[in-house]
């Protein structure tokens, strides 16, 4: 008997994933709202690599007492195909995004020997009245804004990480396949060291690599888009109505598996077998990434 | 580094270049040391350090020296790695030059410890002299790294010219703290003497509040709320839990020294 959630049967594939750079950062503010305000200023356009260049995502908020100045914050985690686009994107994203949100300072969040900027290019803004502290061999850089201070680490660690983790949810209407979505996200927000890079953690849009149209290289998955049945051939049956993908960014393979498994429970557990005709996971034959997620084994 | 300790058996009459007592001697075998010579200053002879001290190996490695120093100049200098324990008061130059590892004195020093200090750890429970954390004579900046915490007193001209690294002085200060510095960080608790500051170009001086300082020099105190007192919080909880309470809430800043342009600041908290 193949593997069930909740009566939804698991499809026994793998979900492919690749290597990529990724880095945490944390904002903080005066109240959690100004906090919120900046993150979703920086994690704005950064749902897909592939057009944005980018995936980044609040990871979770932050107690005053996780935070280094002592104030209500966010983590946000952010993941590049290369070093060299991390160290384009975050400065920038920090300089437009977090410098203008009032009360805000940035912090790494995480150690690495690999740096990408923080202070260290913002600093500039400052025009000489800048100031450099060095604290406990970390170095932070004191900008002179309208409201105070902007408080910046002078760079934060880069590492090594997984980004593409998925799971396809089949539903028999659009509003069960969305309930069950919701409840999948719901249940990854809380998890460290992974972020839902998408609009509410999960896309419509799966893709496929390449296009009839040159210049395009990636396009819509016609195989997965029930509108489109009887016109392309199909890998299910026609009770599939609806169907949504959750993506998972992470910074371990375990992190990862965790949040698939997590996730994959939530959404079953939410409409059951009612709701999804099953579940699977996006993969390109196993050939472009080299982290494979089995379902069968994620769900163990 | 094996431990030992150093009990000073007979007190010198003359002044003595301990600066063999310093850098890794320890490192060396007890039979070396015990043949090391601290020259007289200003003499043309020198003490075999077997004629002045018992030596005996730790089973830790500690480097315990003990006995009233104050006869010895730089010891400690150029320590930089392993943790060295003096108890006892102490010349001139204690711990000069130091650059990684911890010292701890209990005890009184001379002037000019830890005198171009540029890393590791000085713990100094007692009162130390003039011109903590100078400049080497002739050299351009002071103190640039580590962390000095005085338990205790300290002379005038504390963290002349300091460029980095945190001073914190639980304690009195004599004039001209923190005159001619160039960045770094320097928290006292006690009484300031006339000259705070003087000449500042860049760095913060953490002061109680009823410290006085030249208006001619400094702008007048402002109330602010600065993230970054919350990162030197941290940083000094454990030392000075009351100054860490303080700078959490908000401080008063005046920045300086006018007169040259400087653009350090005064934190009053």
């Amino acid at each position: 008997m193949s593997l069930q959630v909740a009566g939804v049967p698991i499809e026994d594939t793998f979900a492919e994933a690749f290597d990529m750079k990724a880095t945490r950062l944390i904002i903080t503010a005066e109240t959690i709202d100004w906090a919120r305000d900046a993150a979703a200023a920086m994690t704005g356009f950064g749902t897909s690599v592939i057009a944005c260049g980018i995936e980044i995502a609040v990871e979770r908020e932050l107690s005053p007492e996780e935070t280094p100045d002592g104030r209500p914050g966010i983590a946000i985690l952010a993941f590049t195909v290369s070093s060299k686009e991390l160290e384009k994107q975050i400065p920038r994203r920090a300089g437009q995004c977090v410098l203008t949100c009032p009360t805000t300072a940035l912090f790494a969040g995480i150690q690495s020997d690999k740096r990408i900027a923080l202070g260290k290019q913002l600093r500039y803004f400052g025009d000489g009245y800048q100031i450099s502290k060095l604290v406990d061999s970390r170095r932070y850089w004191r900008i002179p804004v309208m409201d105070g201070e902007f408080l910046c680490e002078q760079d934060t660690g880069r590492v090594d990480a997984i980004g593409g983790g998925n799971f396809l949810l089949l539903g028999r209407t659009l509003t069960d396949v969305s309930v069950a979505c919701r409840a999948a996200a719901a249940a990854i927000a809380p998890l460290a060291d992974v972020i839902t890079p998408f609009p509410g953690g999960a896309t419509r849009s799966g893709s496929k690599v390449g296009s009839k149209y040159s210049g395009l290289f990636a396009s819509t998955n016609q195989e997965f888009c029930p509108t489109l049945r009887g016109v392309v051939a199909q890998p299910f049956d026609d009770q599939v109505k609806a169907i949504l993908e959750i993506v998972i960014d992470g910074m371990t393979f375990e992190s990862i598996a965790l949040a698939m498994r997590v996730g994959i429970t939530a959404a079953c557990e939410s409409v059951g077998v009612d709701g999804l005709v099953g579940i699977t996971a996006g993969n390109y034959g196993g050939k472009l990434g080299r982290h494979h997620f089995h379902l069968a084994e994620v769900m163990k | 580094m094996t431990g030992m300790t150093l009990t000073l058996r007979t007190n010198p009459n003359v002044h003595l270049d301990a600066s063999l007592l310093g850098g890794q001697f320890a490192s060396e075998p007890i039979t070396e040391i015990l043949q090391l010579r601290l020259p007289v200053i200003a003499g043309k002879h020198a003490m075999l350090v077997q004629d002045l001290f018992n030596v005996q190996p730790r089973t830790d490695d500690r480097v315990v020296i003990r006995g009233d120093l104050a006869h010895l100049h730089h010891i400690g200098n150029r320590w930089s790695t392993g943790k060295l324990f003096v108890e006892g008061n102490v010349g001139d130059g204690f711990a000069s030059r130091l650059s990684g590892g911890e010292v701890h004195l209990h005890g009184n020093a001379g002037n000019k410890t830890a005198e171009q200090m540029r890393g590791g750890i000085l713990h100094v429970i007692g009162n130390v002299g003039d011109d903590l954390g100078c400049p080497l004579h002739g050299r351009r900046s002071g103190m640039s790294g580590g962390t000095i915490h005085i338990v205790g007193n300290a002379g005038q001209y504390a963290g002349y010219r300091m460029r980095r690294g945190t001073m914190m002085i639980q304690g009195d200060c004599g004039p001209y703290l923190g005159c001619d510095i160039v960045a770094g960080t320097i928290i006292t608790t006690g009484r300031i003497d006339r000259g705070l500051a003087v000449g500042m170009h860049r760095g913060t001086v953490i002061v109680p509040s009823g410290t006085s300082f030249s208006p001619l020099r400094f702008t007048p105190p402002e109330s602010q709320r600065l993230s970054i007192a919350s990162i030197i919080a941290n940083d000094v909880e454990a030392r000075l839990p009351n100054v860490a309470a303080a700078l959490r809430s908000s401080i008063s800043r005046s920045l300086g020294d006018m007169t040259c342009g400087g653009r350090g600041e005064i934190w009053i908290y």
